[in-house]
């Protein structure tokens, strides 16, 4: 105990009473046993429920013979039933004052209820959780989702068979109205399976005021001037598909001893302190508060903070390499309920006043290119619609119609490029091991 | 204190350091917690700020370069559909999740606070548990989770993200209470049960009152757990998803300026429940 | 008068199993059947595409993912273990103050250190991107004092992910230790100052100790999660800061859901183990009972 002045034991820094409890034995040998026990119950019990698991179907989900979903002759048969539920991206739709006018165009004009739901935050997710449903044979309780090409996702749902073939004989205004870039794709032969919602480029966004000479080459990226403030994607499909435009190759005709060259530039990048970070969706607040000055860039994200005053330094590029194209695609998963009034909201999408509209709110690239006269010169119910929508985008409709980034050039649509399309499990599997340690390493 | 321990301690020369004890507890420690509190504030300050910023053109999203303060946001607060729903969405989830997690997590705790092997088989198999669901991360939770519900072929909805969220929050609000609860005096319960009080009124009128601190601080943390879950979440929902999932999902676009009102709301509720504490034992006494 | 009934009544037998019995069932449903799944998975072989998974018994999963990834858990243990012990140092004095001298007020300042967390994660680490970005409000003052660097920057370094988790796990360290202070008996140090105690002695040899459970507890209650983090170090990190969980969840995003279920155990089996050693060290009796 202390002496008369109050003060503690002179020689020892820590009180006698913390010694003696740290020194005493506190795990009993039983506890011990008992959660090692415990634990080994647990793996044991462990395989017998794996054998309840869920297995996945290895073959295809339908069958083509005829008759089989898909076909004209099932096609034939499927009936409307005036509902039609709609999943896709949170805010990637025209909405004013808590309604979407091209929706409610769509209803009126059609009688069809739209159930629109917005539970897309990212392909992989969502397609994990779809599959769930589609390995059991169950509705996945959507008639149309939206994917994106550069995502293996998509491919899966089309190597498996799990998305409704389209009726072709049903899509006019796509037959009419359908730009080149999203036509008869490379993803999607003929459009067996998939309409495009929205697209867009995958470039280089740069900051015009500190970097003076126009930027052409995705050489700007790996340049040493500017270590510590490029921007890079962390995705392993948009950072290989880069490492590929860099040393001179397609990503789509790529060959793995071309992604073993990229991966070795990409390597060389980082090591020598160039990349700031490998970003997610994130980079454009990063190129925005200065922390890049040149990054790995969305289109549409560059042309949106282009129409603010303090972000109009900010350029969009697609170098002489080329800019990777993807698209969010609509399709059909198998199974779903009601496939006919999917179509017809699929098609409906394809009118160039529709198109016009959900333009003007989203500015990606247009798949309707007819869309642009009526942005420069909307009639009917468009203007209405676009009147409506101008309060919140206080843009005159004329300048998406010009942007390049909306309604692409030649010289655009010359530079893009498309994403390799994976063959097998093996070939994704070989792309990620090689891509995936730079963005995630130590 | 008493007179006779007075003189002592003026002769220990503790008397003379009553000033300096004065010092510590008015001013230094009471002034770096505010200033705790002031930092814990200062993000949500900055977003308060800039959800009376002004969008200039274009698609209108969340913007950090000031242009302008406007009250528009707050005017068309619901003016995003899908944000509106998955916000109320959010918080029925929280009150709900709070209810069962507290009520769940409280009867554990009283459990394992007053009873021990061999009258309580299993006390320490229900300890383990707790514990590894702590130590579990999250993500295995959710991963592991949407498994399951896809075996029994549950559909995702409001029922499975409610399942989980209370599934994580229970620990939580049992180690909050047990806690509070390892003080507590057993004597006081055996007092009312000789004045022939039955179990449940016991319960009502001594025990939840003497723990209630710790119970309210349990819920506290299960409702702050729960409406800010994203990673299970993003894996247990279906078409309708909470608001930190919607507003992930979102930044691929562009975030829209309602989020930031949405987050203000959060806030203001929370500094009302705050004041209305204060009220509320101010009342009591 | 009434008498009481001789041999013990079949409720009072049942009591702790009829308590326990919801939040345990619970449990046991929602949590130890899946995860127990989830350990299975890290065993087995999937086909990505299809999640077609076959058990193999493939124990060389967790070598392989080890060495692949020791570099991660190491981060991991450094960020989480800077960012868990900066906040016990933060949280210790308000927890106090709080406890000791809230009076009245107590629940007022625990919901004041709560409410910032009902916002979104997201929504905040936007805005500490924001602010502490290389020209924001922040740095750029700083930097145009000539306080600081022109090239120095937080972001991308391992300093803000620290700062990130220690931000967004405070409340887990200051709740758990301001119910451990609170519910000291002030008897006790009354009795201390009773027996001559100076201040400095009360607080080092009583209150203190008794202090050691909630540390323990608040230490256990923001190291696991911060562990497993991996939105902070995503938004706010560089290329070399990668935490494991931005592994896991790479690897479920990718479909890869056995060598995700594969890290995770291995990282609650490090935890766990770690926590057992800090427990011996503490000298807590057992884990759960400070729980």
């Amino acid at each position: 105990m202390n002496e008369h002045n109050g003060s503690g034991p002179q020689n020892s820094a820590v009180d006698p009473s913390i010694w003696r409890g740290i020194t005493q034995p506190r795990l009993s040998r039983r506890q011990l046993l008992t959660s090692a026990g415990t634990g080994a119950g647990m793996l044991g019990l462990g395989a017998i429920l794996s054998a309840c698991g869920v297995k996945g179907a290895p073959t295809a989900g339908y069958s083509s013979a005829a008759g089989g979903v898909g076909t004209a002759a099932w096609w034939a048969k499927q009936k409307s039933h005036k509902t039609v539920n709609f999943a896709n991206w949170p805010y990637y739709i025209d909405v004013v004052k808590g309604k979407h006018p091209s929706l409610d165009h769509f209803i009126a004009t059609t009688g069809i209820a739209v159930n629109y739901t917005e539970p897309i935050s990212d392909n992989m997710p969502f397609y994990a959780k779809i599959r769930t449903s589609l390995s059991a044979k169950q509705p996945t309780g959507y008639d149309i989702i939206v994917m994106t090409n550069s995502s293996p996702a998509l491919g899966y749902l089309i190597e498996f068979g799990w998305l409704t073939p389209l009726d072709q004989s049903a899509m006019p205004n796509f037959a009419k109205n359908a730009g080149p870039l999203i036509k008869n794709p490379s993803w999607d032969p003929g459009n067996k399976h998939s309409m495009a919602w929205q697209s867009g480029w995958t470039a280089i966004g740069y900051n015009s005021a500190i970097i003076k000479n126009p930027v052409d080459s995705v050489d700007i990226l790996f340049d040493k001037k500017y270590s510590g403030k490029v921007g890079m994607m962390a995705d392993p499909q948009e950072l290989g598909s880069l490492g590929l435009l860099a040393i001179g190759v397609d990503p789509a005709s790529s060959t793995e001893s071309d992604w073993a060259k990229a991966a070795k530039k990409l390597q060389l990048q980082k090591s020598d302190g160039i990349v700031r970070a490998y970003y997610d969706q994130d980079y454009i607040n990063h190129l925005k508060n200065g922390d890049t000055v040149v990054s790995m860039a969305w289109s549409g994200d560059i042309f949106q903070a282009d129409l603010n005053s303090k972000y109009r330094d900010l350029t969009l590029t697609i170098p002489n390499q080329g800019g990777m194209f993807w698209t969010d695609n609509m399709c059909i998963p198998l199974y779903a309920q009601n496939p006919r009034d999917a179509m017809t909201l699929m098609d409906y999408y394809y009118q160039p006043d529709v198109e016009a509209v959900v333009e003007y709110y989203d500015d990606y690239v247009c798949p309707v290119p007819a869309a642009k006269q009526v942005l420069e010169n909307p009639t009917g119910w468009a203007a209405q619609a676009l009147k409506e929508l101008h309060p919140e985008i206080g843009l005159p409709t004329t300048k998406a119609a010009n942007a390049p980034e909306v309604f692409p050039t030649a010289a655009f649509i010359k530079n893009s490029r498309n994403y390799y399309q994976y063959k097998s499990q093996e070939e994704l599997t070989a792309w990620n091991n090689l891509f995936l340690p730079i963005t995630q390493g130590a | 204190m008493s007179a006779i321990s007075t003189p002592v301690r003026e002769q220990t020369g503790l008397g003379a350091r009553q000033p300096r004890r004065r010092r510590w507890t008015r001013l230094l420690l009471p002034g770096y917690s505010w200033l705790v509190i002031a930092y814990l504030v200062f993000p949500i300050a900055v977003m308060v700020a800039y959800s009376f910023n002004r969008v200039t053109t274009g698609l209108p999203q969340v913007s950090f370069a000031w242009n302008g303060a406007t009250l528009k946001w707050y005017q068309e607060w619901s003016g995003i559909p899908q944000l509106t729903s998955s916000f109320w969405l959010s918080v029925r989830l929280a009150v709900a999740t709070t209810a069962l997690a507290t009520v769940l997590g409280t009867l554990l705790a009283l459990a394992l606070v007053r009873y021990r092997p061999p009258r309580f088989r299993g006390k320490t198999a229900i300890e383990q548990v707790l514990f590894l669901n702590i130590a579990a991360p999250e993500i295995v939770l959710g991963a592991s989770l949407l498994g399951l519900f896809v075996t029994i072929s549950l559909a995702r909805g409001f029922l499975t993200l409610l399942l989980a969220h209370v599934a994580f929050s229970i620990a939580y609000v049992t180690i909050t209470v047990r806690a509070r609860m390892a003080g507590f005096d057993r004597s006081l319960e055996e007092a009312a049960h000789d004045l022939y009080a039955n179990g449940w009124a016991t319960f009502r009128k001594i025990t939840l009152p003497l723990i209630m601190p710790g119970v309210l601080a349990g819920a506290m943390m299960a409702f702050a757990i729960s409406i800010d879950d994203f990673v299970t979440s993003n894996f247990v929902s279906g078409s309708a998803v909470p608001f930190p999932v919607w507003v992930y999902g979102v930044t691929r676009i562009g975030i829209p300026p309602q989020v930031f009102v949405f987050g203000t709301a959060i806030f203001a509720v929370g500094i009302l429940c705050a004041a209305a504490s204060i009220v509320v034992s101010r009342r009591q006494t | 008068m009434r008498t009481r009934r001789p041999r013990v009544r079949l409720s009072k037998v049942l009591a702790p199993y009829l308590l326990s019995l919801p939040a345990g069932l619970w449990l046991l449903v929602l949590f130890l059947v899946p995860l127990v799944t989830m350990l299975s998975l890290s065993l087995q072989s999937c086909n990505f595409g299809t999640g077609a998974c076959v058990m193999t018994w493939h124990w060389a999963e967790f070598t392989q993912q080890l060495s692949l990834y020791h570099g991660q858990f190491l981060n991991s243990f450094y960020y989480a273990g800077a960012a868990t012990l900066i906040d016990l140092v933060i949280s210790f004095p308000i927890a106090y103050w709080i406890a000791f001298y809230g009076g009245r007020k107590k629940n007022f300042f625990l919901l004041m250190l709560l409410v910032p967390f009902f916002v979104s994660f997201v929504i905040r680490t936007v805005v500490w991107s924001f602010i502490l970005s290389d020209n924001g409000v922040v740095l750029g003052t700083l930097k145009h004092a000539h306080l600081l660097p022109q090239n120095f920057h937080v972001l991308a370094t391992g300093y803000a992910v620290i700062a990130g988790l220690a931000y967004n796990y405070l409340p887990f360290t200051a709740l758990p230790l301001y119910v451990a202070i609170e519910r000291i008996d002030r008897r006790m140090l009354d009795a201390a100052y009773d027996l001559y105690a100076t201040r400095r002695e009360a607080f080092t040899r009583v209150i203190l100790p008794l202090t050691v459970p909630g540390l323990f507890a608040a230490f256990l209650l923001t190291f696991i999660p911060a562990l497993g983090d991996y939105v902070n170090q995503q938004l706010l990190g560089g290329t070399n800061n990668t935490m494991i969980g931005t592994v896991i969840q790479n690897s479920f995003q990718n479909l890869d859901y056995a060598g995700g279920s594969t890290l995770s155990a291995m990282l609650l089996a490090i935890a766990l183990i770690g926590i057992f050693a800090y427990a011996r060290l503490l000298g807590s009796r057992t884990i759960e009972e400070y729980l």
